[in-house]
């Protein structure tokens, strides 16, 4: 019995080595030995610098570090842009989403009755995409039929995708617009001083 | 024999550790995440608060010509978040005669034809059948504070008849809001006076 767990040991033993050495060797299979000779090393690294724009009128660009719109009224149009530059040193694929939907009343002072009814922006927000890198584009789409329906009407781990994936070879720069328009057909006084926060904007790169 | 097998164990378990550690590191070296957090998108809202009204009126009040219809002076809070516009409708019961005695609810618009006359702010343009605050066009900056709307409205004795003796009239004064751009108006608030004769 003892002999049979001494055997069972070395064989566990012998396969976590095994495992990791195969780790160790992923990790350096992606590591760039510039001068082996030379005891600088520079390893492959995915890095994507991002930059948001924003805009009133699709025209003159500011700097921004979040989405805000705020008292906004129906047929307000906010417009966006993310810069997206490849400065790493392997070809990426980046995707970006909006993260996480939280209703809530927009000012504690007002009304909070549209909220309390349980009307939610999500339903009156319709959201454009394009970009100068792929075909992928959204078009006037209204927020919610971009989000998996929730029975629970919990949003707040829910995602929205603007672009799925933007294929960037190292240095390349990419630029996608987006916007957001409160549908002034589908937004009436019922959808006064409502809130809708967005957890993130989040814009993940992977090596190809 | 149990010690080498613990010891076995021991190292089976740094070993597989360290092999997570690894494939943490590699992994982060393949991802790259950018993050933009807290970001909202908020409507606002219309917050107006009307005071003052009209007399007491009701089926049994007698009415004389000339006589002082608003009870205090109408006026409007404007507290709203965002911009908007503000118009007022007033229309009455206008009797007269042609061949037979005849009513009908009129629009009031200071004409010679009116048969009241309504103490109205400056700042209140006629354009159509409302009186616009500041003109049509004219949208009221947020939180524009307290707004005179009407100070005084009375059946001008001057141009009203006999044709009104025990006769019933209505007078209906209506705020409409909007925000500022897009979109229609809608009611706000109605003030509604009548009087009846009483029998």
């Amino acid at each position: 019995m003892s002999k049979k767990r001494m055997t069972l040991s070395i064989i566990v033993l012998i396969s976590s080595v095994f495992l990791f050495v195969l780790t160790s060797f992923a990790w350096f299979a992606i590591s760039d030995f510039i001068n082996v000779g030379n005891p600088t090393i520079d390893l492959i690294n995915i890095e994507a610098t991002v930059t948001l724009y924003v805009s009133t009128d699709d025209v003159i660009y500011n700097e921004a570090t979040e989405i805000s719109i705020s008292n906004s009224i129906p047929g307000t149009v906010m417009y966006y842009r993310l810069v997206i530059e490849n400065t790493g040193d392997i070809d990426i694929h980046t995707e970006i989403d909006l993260y996480g939907f939280t209703d809530s009343v927009a000012d504690p002072l007002g009304s909070d009755a549209n909220y309390l009814a349980g009307n939610s922006l999500f339903d009156v927000i319709r959201v454009s995409q394009s970009n100068n890198w792929n075909s992928e584009v959204i078009n006037n789409v209204v927020l919610s039929t971009l989000i998996p329906f929730q029975p629970s009407g919990d949003y707040s781990q829910s995602s929205a995708t603007l672009v799925e994936d933007l294929s960037l070879a190292v240095g390349n720069t990419a630029t996608v617009s987006f916007s957001f328009t409160i549908d002034g057909d589908l937004a009436g006084n019922d959808y006064q001083n409502l809130m809708l926060e967005i957890t993130s904007l989040a814009i993940h790169s992977v090596g190809q | 024999m149990k010690k080498r097998i613990i010891l076995l164990s021991v190292s089976s378990i740094v070993f597989i550790l360290a092999s997570i550690v690894m494939l943490g590191f590699t992994y982060g070296w393949w991802v790259s995440l950018v993050n933009y957090p807290d970001n909202e998108i908020s409507v606002g809202d219309l917050r107006y608060t009307p005071s003052g009204g009209f007399i007491t009126g009701g089926a049994s009040y007698v009415y004389l010509p000339g006589e002082e219809l608003i009870d205090s002076t109408i006026t409007i809070d404007n507290a709203s978040p965002i911009d908007s516009q503000l118009r007022v409708k007033i229309e009455y019961t206008k009797w007269t005669f042609d061949v037979t005695l005849q009513s009908e609810t009129v629009v009031y618009t200071a004409s010679a034809s009116d048969h009241i006359y309504v103490g109205l702010d400056a700042n209140l343009q006629l354009v159509g059948d409302y009186y616009y605050y500041g003109g049509d066009s004219n949208v009221l900056s947020p939180d524009s504070g307290l707004m005179t709307l009407i100070t005084s409205l009375y059946y001008d004795g001057s141009v009203t008849t006999f044709d009104y003796a025990g006769q019933e009239v209505t007078v209906t004064i209506t705020i409409e809001v909007k925000q500022g751009g897009d979109l229609t108006w809608s009611d706000l608030i109605g003030y509604d006076f009548s009087t009846g004769y009483p029998e």
